[in-house]
């Protein structure tokens, strides 16, 4: 007996079902090659000895289950594509709305073929997973299997809600994949272009993509959906794309009983998207094409201009054979004419906007503190923020915000367009406000002459005591899920290096401040984690060597202070004996002078390999012979600077330090 | 199930394919939907099936709208000028998603029509003849036992003796069941023997619209010879709507009551005189001459 009123045909639901077996075979089998397959190989070590402890990370099953992730999600566009087929063919689309069933009713068929093709291969994948837990691998723990199972049903359900709500808007297979990719990525790779064409325009714009992006990557399903493997699954984000995907579903059927079958032979449904989209894409195409124009040929203003014209036309002609389906295009005025305004209108907005950007200085009585650097450290004020304590970087002293606006305005009046290269090397100013209502304003310049006046503005911080706020490991929080090395090497005990740093930290502040800030300063590098799993974030930065903490780690750790300083593979040494009065005096010449005029300038005595002269240097630092308290200075080149380039500061290739 | 159609309009973008359509089509009849290439016959059958939406006025089969509405879609089907089957279906697997898909479906009915028409219920349907297709389209319309069809250039591809195996279950269905049928063909010998009322289009407009039985009634054909022509006066007494003259032969449309034509024309001392039904193109030339229209310009053969 035949019922109308049932929820499901089975007969529809397996030719829907059938329309995708395939498809679900093959996704099944890349699930169990990408994770279970995947975390066998990786565990498996034939050489062990079956009593030997495995080192296998807890977390093993997220780590490795962004392959699965990303698979699922090609698969899952794939399957919205050819569950969504019949509406693209005149035949078929016609046949099925001559059926006795509403639209409705055949979306909800299509939809519940497509859930359960997502859905049962990621259930074998997990009792697959359940399964080697069991036997041979109980690292994957139970919970785990089932918070991976249960954020990729929800991952994929996401993207294919969004590749079904795309189908609707347009006629054809091709067509209906380009949509779901312009969707997914066009805000990316627009505001990505648009910020790189920026930072070819216009100096001053952080290099720091990712810090800038945020919106953009949040609206950005698979790059969401990967990070939160990595950084943890963030409950608002997943909320507001689950809602997301609820309204796509919903608009779906909006769409799906408004759509008109007769324009099946159309490429798109709505006319003012596809002008829409044509304007958009060909805007990005502009500036990529523009950009690497630009980037490679940096001869002039009228070549770049020319680049961006080009990208255009290119663009254009690309996304309407695309859009035509036909590499014979037929242009429409209309289009083209509306193509033209938006991308005058872009440019409007692009220059006035970036113009401005660039140009901004805030008011003193609105910055709570503020971080100056002649060199580009790629900080992320957001990273540093949750981190380390308050005032890491940040200098909250009024002179040194003065300075640091001072320093601002001075090289907005100076700086050049991007490209422009000064004898020896430019300056660089990096300076990052960090406002009074919590937000940061980072801006970076390297078009500035290297002995321009913002540099010794930005040089003259205050020097009366040791410059704490640039010590990482005084600031790094104590109880942070965090790795650390100093230098090249690994600190095993990294949150006891932090904690013991800090109890130390006020020997460091009787010492000469000009003694410790300029000298013995040693590179540290914070990996950070979140449930053991490797976030990707990591921050770089400088404590100070003098500090009994460090000393006490380099022995524990099975490494020595010339290794760690990079001092044992030096090229050039050199020591010098200067007095209280002139050592002021004599660090501001290191930042200005090259090598050879403070040679001329100071007694330098140059410490040769021949004679063990190096050695014996190198065995009495190693030897306790550091003295912060002293004034003898051994400067040392870099690893690898074996002559010092023309109008380089001697800063630029050499180190110091204090010694005995 | 009579189908009413008040005021339909549809258009696709700028251009108007069907205007002001007015039509009702009586249970148990064929209808002949003629015209040309773009006439819109094609559009609006799809609009009477439901496919598409008119942008105004009504399609209903016994007063209930067709669109969306799956209780009236049971009883009619549309069979497309190109049938459609879905990729590597066979007969019998096109057949089992009919089936759950019209209530009226019989399994009886279709093996006898698929054993008659030889057609392999395993063979993919995408792999046969053009012929064949439409044969296995016809299959499984009859099987539905739809109280309409709708038909898209229903003989299309089938040889004579086919067309007539088909145009006899037709007709049995109309008989035993009242089945109704909207057929849109360009030829007209096609649908002379087969419709009991045909409707022009022309530009997305029903030209004309008329019952061929009364048409059959009214109107006859007169072949008749003289040794010289008749006056004037010979048209007039015999209600002569439309005329060729030849030599002294003239064959003309007489329009009224033919029962005593013969009495009036041998009043005339023809040589010799013959009285013949009217074809359907004969029919057309007429009403479509009156409406002002070249019937060669809106039928093609």
């Amino acid at each position: 007996m035949k019922s109308q009123t049932s929820l499901l045909n089975k007969t529809l639901l397996s030719h829907f079902s059938g329309t995708i077996f395939w498809l679900t075979i093959v996704f099944m089998a890349l699930n169990i090659i990408a994770l279970p397959v995947a975390i066998w190989i990786a565990t498996y070590d034939p050489m062990a000895h079956p009593e030997a402890i495995r080192q296998i990370p807890e977390n093993i099953l997220f780590q490795l289950s962004s392959g699965q992730l990303i698979i699922g999600m090609i698969f899952t566009v794939f399957l919205a594509m050819f569950l969504l087929n019949y509406l693209n063919d005149e035949g078929s689309s016609d046949f099925m709305h001559g059926l006795p069933v509403k639209r409705p009713v055949i979306l909800i068929h299509a939809l519940a073929a497509g859930v359960a093709a997502i859905v049962v291969p990621l259930i074998i994948t997990g009792v697959i997973l359940f399964a080697e837990r069991m036997i041979f691998i109980p690292e994957i723990g139970l919970i785990d299997i089932g918070k991976w199972f249960l954020y990729a049903v929800f991952v994929h359900c996401v993207i294919f809600a969004l590749a079904i709500s795309a189908g609707f808007l347009v006629n054809g297979l091709f067509l209906h994949m380009q949509i779901i990719a312009l969707i997914l990525f066009l805000p990316l790779a627009l505001w990505g272009l648009t910020y790189l064409t920026a930072t070819i325009l216009f100096d001053g714009i952080p290099s720091e993509f990712f810090v800038n992006s945020e919106p953009v990557l949040n609206a950005t399903f698979p790059y969401v959906a990967v990070m939160q493997l990595y950084e943890g699954i963030s409950i608002l984000k997943s909320t507001v794309w689950g809602i997301t995907a609820i309204v796509l579903i919903i608009l779906s059927f909006v769409l799906y009983n408004s759509r008109r079958n007769e324009n099946v032979t159309l490429s798109f449904n709505f006319k003012w998207l596809r002008v829409l989209l044509a304007a958009v894409t060909t805007i990005t195409g502009m500036l990529a094409i523009g950009a690497g124009i630009s980037m490679f040929l940096q001869a002039s203003a009228a070549v770049t201009v020319i680049g961006f014209v080009i990208g255009a036309v290119i663009s254009y002609i690309i996304i309407e054979m695309l859009f035509q389906r036909n590499a014979r295009i037929e242009l429409s005025w209309k289009s083209v004419l509306t193509t033209l305004i938006i991308i005058i209108l872009f440019w409007g907005i692009f220059l006035f906007g970036w113009n401005r950007y660039v140009n901004f200085v805030p008011a003193a009585d609105e910055v709570d503190s503020v971080y100056l650097s002649t060199n580009f450290t790629d900080h992320n004020p957001e990273l540093i923020a949750k981190h380390f304590e308050d005032g890491y970087l940040f200098n909250n002293n009024q002179n040194a915000i003065q300075a640091a606006i001072k320093a601002h305005e001075i090289t907005l009046d100076e700086k050049e367009t991007p490209g422009l290269y000064y004898i020896g090397e430019n300056g660089r100013l990096e300076i990052t406000y960090k406002m009074k209502d919590g937000s940061f304003k980072t801006r970076e310049f390297d078009t500035i002459q290297a002995d321009s006046e913002a540099i010794k503005v930005a040089g003259s911080t205050d020097s009366s005591e040791y410059d704490i706020h640039s010590d990482m490991l005084a600031n790094l929080k104590k109880d942070g899920d965090y790795s650390l090395t100093l230098g090249m090497y690994d600190v095993r005990q990294g949150h006891e290096l932090v904690e013991k740093y800090k109890e130390e930290l006020g020997t460091l502040k009787t010492y000469r401040p000009d003694i410790v800030n300029e000298t013995g300063r040693v590179n540290i590098q914070a990996y950070f984690y979140n449930d053991d799993s490797f976030t990707g974030n990591y921050i770089y930065g400088e404590s100070s060597i003098y500090n009994k903490a460090i000393l006490d780690a380099e022995k524990a750790d099975y490494f020595s202070l010339t290794e760690l300083l990079e001092m044992d593979e030096t090229s050039t040494m050199y020591q010098v004996e200067v007095s209280d009065e002139e050592m002021n005096q004599f660090f501001t010449d290191y930042k200005v002078l090259g090598i050879f005029d403070l040679i001329g300038k100071y007694d330098m005595q140059e410490i040769y390999e021949s004679g063990d002269g190096r050695k014996n240097i190198i065995d009495s630092i190693n030897n306790d012979g550091l003295a912060p308290e002293g004034n003898t200075l051994l400067m040392y080149g870099y690893p690898g600077s074996n002559t010092p380039m023309i109008g380089t500061s001697a800063e630029t290739d050499f180190s110091i330090l204090a010694i005995q | 199930m009579k189908l009413a159609v008040n005021g339909v309009d549809k258009s696709f973008g700028k251009n108007i394919a069907v205007q002001q359509i007015d039509l009702t089509i009586t249970e148990g009849t064929i209808h002949g939907l003629l015209g040309s290439n773009g006439a819109g016959k094609t559009t609006l059958m799809k609009v009477l099936s439901g496919i598409y939406k008119a942008d105004s006025g009504t399609v209903s089969y016994d007063g209930n709208s067709i669109y969306e509405n799956p209780d009236v879609k049971n009883n009619v089907i549309f069979m497309h000028d190109i049938p459609f089957f879905f990729k590597g279906a066979t007969l019998k697997k096109m057949a089992s998603f009919y089936k759950a898909m019209y209530m009226n479906w019989s399994d009886e009915r279709f093996l006898k029509l698929s054993a008659h028409f030889g057609i392999a219920p395993d063979k993919q349907l995408n792999q046969l003849s053009k012929g064949m297709k439409r044969q296995a389209a016809f299959i499984l319309a009859f099987s539905a036992r739809p109280k309409v069809m709708l038909l898209d250039e229903p003989f299309d591809g089938l040889d004579p003796i086919m067309r007539k195996q088909v145009k006899n279950i037709l007709m049995q269905d109309i008989a035993n069941h009242g089945m109704t049928v909207v057929a849109s063909s360009h030829n007209l010998r096609e649908m002379e023997d087969l419709c009991d009322s045909v409707s022009i289009m022309h530009d997305g407009k029903i030209l004309f619209h008329k019952e061929l039985t009364d048409i059959r009634g009214t109107h006859c054909k007169l072949q008749i010879a003289f040794k010289e022509l008749p006056d004037d006066k010979f048209f007039t007494d015999l209600n002569v709507v439309h005329q060729t003259v030849k030599g002294r032969i003239i064959t003309c449309i007489v329009k009224g009551d033919i029962s005593n034509l013969e009495e009036k024309v041998t009043k005339y001392n023809p040589l010799m005189y013959d009285i013949l039904p009217l074809t359907l193109e004969e029919i057309f030339t007429y009403e479509m001459g009156e409406l002002g229209y070249e019937i060669s310009n809106i039928i093609v053969e």
